[in-house]
């Protein structure tokens, strides 16, 4: 039961997430400026879940970001599935349950889709230097308050985990 | 390092590029419908704080407000008496000389729910969608010229692609001129005005920042009508072949704020699609 609640709880969060990022562009938009935040979405899961939890939950998340971005459907969610399969092949090597390393693959994750997401809607020669000026304008913004946000995001997923009765800390104790 | 994952992730990719398209567009259109209802809501309690806005407003401000619009309104009727005039005007010589009538559209206005302004692409979403009529296609209007063309339609929402979106190619003219040039959005740095790009810009053609010149749609391909407003062209300078000239366009700095669209709805569509 555990199993699907765990998913659910941090989707409904993910979800909510991706919402207020999407009325901060909203309002950001007269500044021509952008947030993105697909990076930090994936991170807590992926760090903290099993391989087959955290891969529906990437999966599910990305597919919600796909339907309202104008490009291929599945785009996100192959980038998503890979960065997942990258880094929980390699959490074995780091403290994944500290909060600073936590951030830390949140920032380097982010920065890796903003860049492979800029890769795959680059325009034709017109514009290439001043469309990757603008990117790496927006990749800085995204990453500052990514490092804002990030802890209060975590502790969040945390929390809404630990009231539904799911307290991963104990489950990890156990395990060791 | 476990190779199960990867292998994993491996079946699902090629399952996923695999699946018909009929389903991956299902998909899409059932992961956006369900997040419609949350976007059309902020957009109604931004709607809402704009009332409670206006209510805090002192009597005075607001006769002021009305008697301002009370002076516009007596002028647009004015205006709307010269275009009825002209109008007829049009028929008559179209009748006259045999000439094909324009296309005839009607005004359907919407709210725009969120804008989505990035360097990947710059859209918005209205409140307007299949239920109300509106077709994928169709272009978008507000009081400064083009704003864009709906590029995805979903029942209560529609998907607006910007003219400063790099993926909007039109046709279009400059003011006073002809002959047909071609539009493309362009990439919006932060904090300057949008902009786009025209091409194909005949050699005699002048343009400079303190003299910019408008460029209006020319109303070829099918799409937009003849005659509404882009921009301005402040740069040229001569394209690789020398043939024609490339210029920088300035879009107004209205498009990236707007919280209230016109979709043009071809009368003929409209009527098939109204409920």
């Amino acid at each position: 039961m555990n199993l699907e609640l765990r998913t659910l709880v941090l989707l409904a969060i993910g979800i909510l997430l991706q919402f207020l990022v999407g009325e901060m562009n909203h309002y950001l938009s007269p500044l021509h400026v952008y947030l993105y935040l697909g990076g930090l979405l994936i991170t807590f899961p992926l760090l903290r879940f099993r391989y087959k939890q955290g891969f529906l939950y990437a999966c599910l998340i990305a597919l919600f970001h796909d339907a309202t971005a104008p490009i291929p459907f599945g785009t996100s969610m192959i980038l998503f599935l890979t960065a997942h399969t990258i880094v929980f092949a390699l959490r074995s090597k780091f403290r994944r349950e500290e909060p600073a390393a936590a951030i830390a693959v949140a920032f380097l994750l982010n920065g890796a889709i903003i860049l492979a997401l800029s890769v795959i809607q680059m325009p034709d020669h017109h514009f290439a230097s001043q469309y990757w000026q603008r990117v790496v304008f927006d990749l800085f913004l995204s990453q500052a308050v990514l490092l804002l946000v990030a802890g209060w995001c975590f502790a969040l997923q945390s929390e809404a985990l630990k009231f539904f009765g799911i307290h991963l800390d104990h489950e990890q104790r156990q395990a060791g | 390092m476990q190779a199960r994952p990867f292998f994993v992730l491996a079946i699902v990719v090629a399952i996923w590029l695999l699946l018909p398209p009929v389903l991956k567009s299902l998909l899409r259109t059932g992961f956006h419908e369900l997040q419609a209802p949350a976007v059309q809501t902020s957009s109604i309690i931004r709607d809402v704080q704009d009332y409670w806005t206006f209510r805090s407003y002192s009597k005075d401000e607001l006769i002021e407000g009305i008697r301002d619009l009370s002076r516009q309104q007596a002028d647009y009727e004015l205006r709307l008496q010269q275009a009825e005039g002209l109008e007829r005007e049009i028929e008559r010589l179209e009748r006259l000389f045999d000439l094909p009538g324009h296309e005839e559209f009607r005004y359907e206005i919407a709210r725009v729910a969120r804008r989505d302004m990035g360097a990947w692409w710059q859209r918005m979403i209205i409140r307007k969608g299949r239920n109300q009529g509106i077709p994928a296609g169709a272009p978008v209007v507000y009081a400064g010229g083009v704003v864009g063309k709906v590029s995805e339609v979903y029942l209560n929402t529609a998907v607006v692609d910007l003219i400063s979106s790099q993926s909007l190619r039109l046709s279009a003219r400059i003011e006073g001129d002809e002959r047909p040039i071609s539009y493309q959005g362009g990439v919006t740095p932060p904090f300057e005005p949008a902009r786009g790009i025209a091409e194909f810009v005949p050699l005699d053609t002048r343009a400079v920042a303190d003299d910019p010149r408008r460029v209006v749609t020319s109303g070829l391909g099918g799409v937009f009508p003849a005659g509404l407003y882009i921009g301005e062209i402040t740069t040229l300078e001569p394209s690789a072949d020398g043939l024609f000239q490339t210029g920088r366009v300035r879009l107004d700095d209205r498009l990236h704020s707007l919280y209230e669209v016109a979709v043009l709805v071809p009368l003929e569509t409209g009527g098939e699609d109204s409920p």
